[in-house]
């Protein structure tokens, strides 16, 4: 049975460097995914993601268990993006053609592609909703990806922006609209 | 019965349940179940983007991070310990490494005891007369400069050497003008 994000928590802190590799290790991926999604870009992910799960394990004493250890680390990551766009690029928006640059994976790259021309046209499309999410509002861009790429519920949404359960929902609603304009825009309708 | 609202059919879209008369029209109503499966094609767009996949170092780069920062939090130096115990060098510190190293001090002080060592034997050989109580204050002082290296006073013993320097080249140029002074003057035609 494999052990629970609780129980890393609890060894981590306890000093088992062991335990800080497994927790790692299984959260160094959904969060690279978001930060790609949030940055469009592979470089940017990854020092968001390194600076990130730094902060979380410097602070891992402090963390509350009465919420998901998902919830907190993403917390992290959102507010450390929110930070790193304000210092580095303050009032600019994401470029969109960089925004689409990196799709085809140099770092690890995107995974699940079965055939070239299955990927080919994954990869357009993937490019095309990359650059029309690059048209949004990091607020609006980050409730589609928390919502439709990390899968999280509105619930959890909830807890991770500390916004009431109407507002995701308004708000996911919204953004859905929007990126539906931008692709439109692109000339693409799904 | 009016159309629902579009949060209604995202919310069907999102698989959430709507109100049965809510449910019963969209069903009935091929633009209201249009706008819907718009939404769900949307969806399912958005949820078959491929994952990225994180960097295959990224975990190794994060955990050496901390494991630098928890090191430098207990107090042990910053630097690699198995290096260390392969006898690679401490970082020398950052203000002067060189002229301040004890060995390289010494040996100024050697030279310099050689050095006032050599000016009094010139000084006794060339005016014996002359140097009397000079030399006896010099070469006391010169024997007291290990004793002051001894006791750990490195820099008062230098200063002190090139003090002993200087009075010895006194006694040195003052006894050898003296003995040309007392010199029988020779008849030259």
């Amino acid at each position: 049975m494999a052990v629970t994000d609780q129980e890393l928590v609890e060894h981590i802190v306890r000093g088992d460097p062991e335990a800080a590799r497994l927790l790692v290790e299984r959260w160094s991926g959904p969060l690279y995914n978001f930060a790609y999604r949030m940055t469009g870009s592979a470089e940017d992910a990854r020092d968001l993601v390194q600076d990130s799960l730094l902060k979380a394990l410097r602070h891992l004493g402090d963390y509350d268990p009465r919420w998901a250890l998902s919830t907190w680390l993403y917390r992290i990551a959102r507010n450390t993006h929110i930070d790193r766009r304000r210092r580095l690029r303050p009032a600019t928006e994401l470029d969109e053609e960089r925004f689409a640059g990196d799709e085809a994976g140099e770092a690890g790259g995107p995974s699940g592609f079965t055939s070239p021309l299955r990927a080919a046209l994954e990869r357009e499309e993937s490019e095309l909703i990359q650059k029309a999410l690059a048209r949004l509002r990091d607020n609006y861009r980050e409730i589609i990806v928390l919502y439709h790429f990390e899968a999280l519920s509105y619930r959890e949404i909830a807890d991770l922006l500390d916004i009431p359960l109407g507002t995701v929902m308004n708000r996911l609603f919204r953004a859905r609209n929007m990126l539906r304009e931008a692709l439109a825009e692109l000339e693409y309708t799904p | 019965m009016t159309h629902p609202s579009d949060d209604d059919l995202q919310r069907a879209a999102d698989g959430l349940v709507l109100p049965a008369g809510v449910a019963a029209h969209v069903e009935s109503c091929p633009e209201c179940r249009g706008t819907r499966d718009a939404h769900v094609r949307l969806s399912r767009a958005l949820s078959a983007m491929p994952r990225m996949e994180a960097p295959p170092d990224l975990a190794d780069a994060v955990l050496a991070a901390w494991a630098g920062e928890r090191e430098a939090a207990v107090g042990v130096p910053a630097g690699r310990p198995a290096a260390r115990a392969l006898g690679a060098p401490r970082p020398l510190p950052s203000h002067d490494p060189e002229s301040l190293r004890p060995a390289r001090l010494l040996g100024w002080i050697v030279g310099i005891d050689v050095a006032v060592a050599a000016l009094v034997a010139a000084a006794v050989l060339f005016a014996p007369d002359a140097v009397g109580s000079w030399t006896v204050a010099a070469v006391s002082a010169v024997l007291a400069v290990p004793a002051l290296v001894g006791a750990g006073l490195t820099v008062v013993s230098a200063i002190g050497a090139w003090a002993l320097v200087a009075a010895a080249a006194v006694v040195l140029v003052s006894s050898i003008g003296l003995r040309v002074t007392l010199a029988p003057v020779s008849s030259t035609p």
